[in-house]
């Protein structure tokens, strides 16, 4: 096993943190830390906690959630997530207890409610190695972004400048007849960053067993749960496969800004049509009748 | 339906719309003005106007609303008056039209998002039809 010098800033309810760790140690890789952070709102006397103490002091006394998440999803959804598993090259079992001391030489656990969080900040701010990975957690401020010699990892689900913006994976579907994804520096923009590598697939067709009771929007939820963290993850192991003795000085290509479309969230009438491209609209329960 | 006849009941629209069009104020961009100097024909659209369409997809998904004025970057409204249902409408035909000869889901994506949200699907003439073109006949996006 090869210790990178990455640190990934993972999201502890998020399936993509933990899809690419398991991509990465396929191919042998650990990461040098994990930040594993519990999104979440802070309750009032967390609040007051945080303001009124020293920040690491404060940190101490908010709780950090366990890792198991199993019981915050229906049984539709799991299944669904399990259905898509049979279509990855390394599927995992999302709803166990996720080993993540297995995947890093380290795991820093704590609450934060975004990335705007002092102690998230100061916690990044503090570590000498500044090659992160984004999985999840929501907008990036500047305070984060604009830090010298700061890289911010992030892989998006669609080829940019193409399919930038929301729902890339059935937007890539729809546009380019294919999926895809872009490995890129994150910047201040919407998936603006300069490219290091894209991805595209051919569209999976699913098979069209149907699920029992599952619905438009929990097929959509369990597809981007439980299959396009697989894409991404497959991209960016082939990054760090071809760059991890050098990922301080990775080749990048500058976007150009008129370059591309960027796409918005899919109404479920479109989104339904994205999902009959992938052989999935049958698996629905109330289209049966 | 004839595209010729979805032109020609589009035109009749921009006729009485245009009837109504004030002078634009300077150094802002008046979105009425800006409306009328749509063409009907997608292929006709220049490459500023493809641009102003983009970003009046990204005020309707993301901001949910238009007003009549913006500044002169199309950012930042310039006014809190909000366009009027009448040219409202007749914006959504429009790109509406644009989606379907153009095959282009994401102008059908904002038009059926921005309708839904103002309530005004039942109001909007040729939506529906579009809709059923593009998905319904399995029309794919170039």
């Amino acid at each position: 096993m090869k210790i990178i010098d990455l640190i990934v800033i993972a999201d502890i309810a998020c399936s993509t943190s933990k899809t690419y760790l398991h991509y990465l140690n396929r191919k042998n890789f650990l990461v040098k830390k994990v930040i594993l952070v519990n999104f979440r709102k802070l309750t009032p006397l967390e609040m007051y906690l945080k303001k009124g103490l020293p920040l690491f002091l404060s940190q101490r006394l908010i709780s950090k959630t366990s890792t198991d998440i199993s019981s915050y999803y229906s049984s539709t959804f799991k299944a669904a997530c399990r259905f898509f598993q049979n279509y990855v090259p390394h599927p995992i079992d999302y709803f166990s207890e996720f080993d993540w001391q297995k995947y890093t030489a380290e795991v820093l656990n704590f609450t934060a409610e975004d990335f705007n969080d002092p102690f998230l900040q100061k916690v990044l701010d503090n570590e000498k190695c500044q090659n992160f990975l984004y999985t999840n957690g929501g907008i990036v401020p500047p305070s984060v972004l604009e830090k010298r010699k700061r890289r911010i990892f992030h892989i998006h689900p669609g080829i940019v400048p193409y399919v930038k913006g929301s729902d890339g994976l059935l937007w890539s579907a729809l546009t380019r007849d294919k999926v895809g994804a872009s490995c890129f520096y994150m910047d201040a923009g919407i998936d603006t960053g300069t490219i290091i590598q894209t991805k595209e697939w051919v569209i999976p067709h699913f098979s069209n067993e149907p699920i029992e009771g599952l619905d438009l929007d929990t097929l959509y939820r369990a597809l981007l749960y439980s299959f396009d963290p697989h894409l991404r993850a497959e991209l960016f192991s082939e990054v760090v496969e071809n760059f991890y003795s050098s990922l301080n000085e990775i080749p990048s290509k500058v976007q150009k800004p008129q370059e591309g479309r960027t796409y918005y969230a899919m109404h479920p009438q479109i989104k339904l049509y994205a999902l009959e491209k992938m052989g999935l609209s049958s698996k629905i329960s109330s289209l049966k009748n | 339906m004839k595209i010729d006849e979805i032109k020609k009941q589009l035109a009749l629209k921009k006729d009485t719309l245009i009837q109504h069009l004030e002078p634009s104020i300077e150094g802002k961009i008046d979105l009425r003005q800006e409306i009328m100097s749509l063409p009907f024909d997608p292929l006709q659209l220049t490459s500023m106007q493809k641009v102003f369409i983009e970003q009046l997809c990204k005020h309707m998904d993301v901001k949910k609303q238009l007003f009549i004025s913006y500044d002169k970057n199309f950012k930042k409204t310039a006014s809190d008056e909000k366009l009027s249902i009448i040219w409202t409408l007749y914006l959504l035909d429009l790109i509406s039209f644009y989606a379907y000869v153009l095959h282009d889901l994401k102008y059908l994506n904002t038009v059926i998002k921005y309708l839904e949200i103002n309530n005004l699907m039942s109001k909007c003439i040729f939506v529906s039809y579009f809709i059923n073109a593009l998905l319904n006949n399995k029309v794919t996006s170039p």
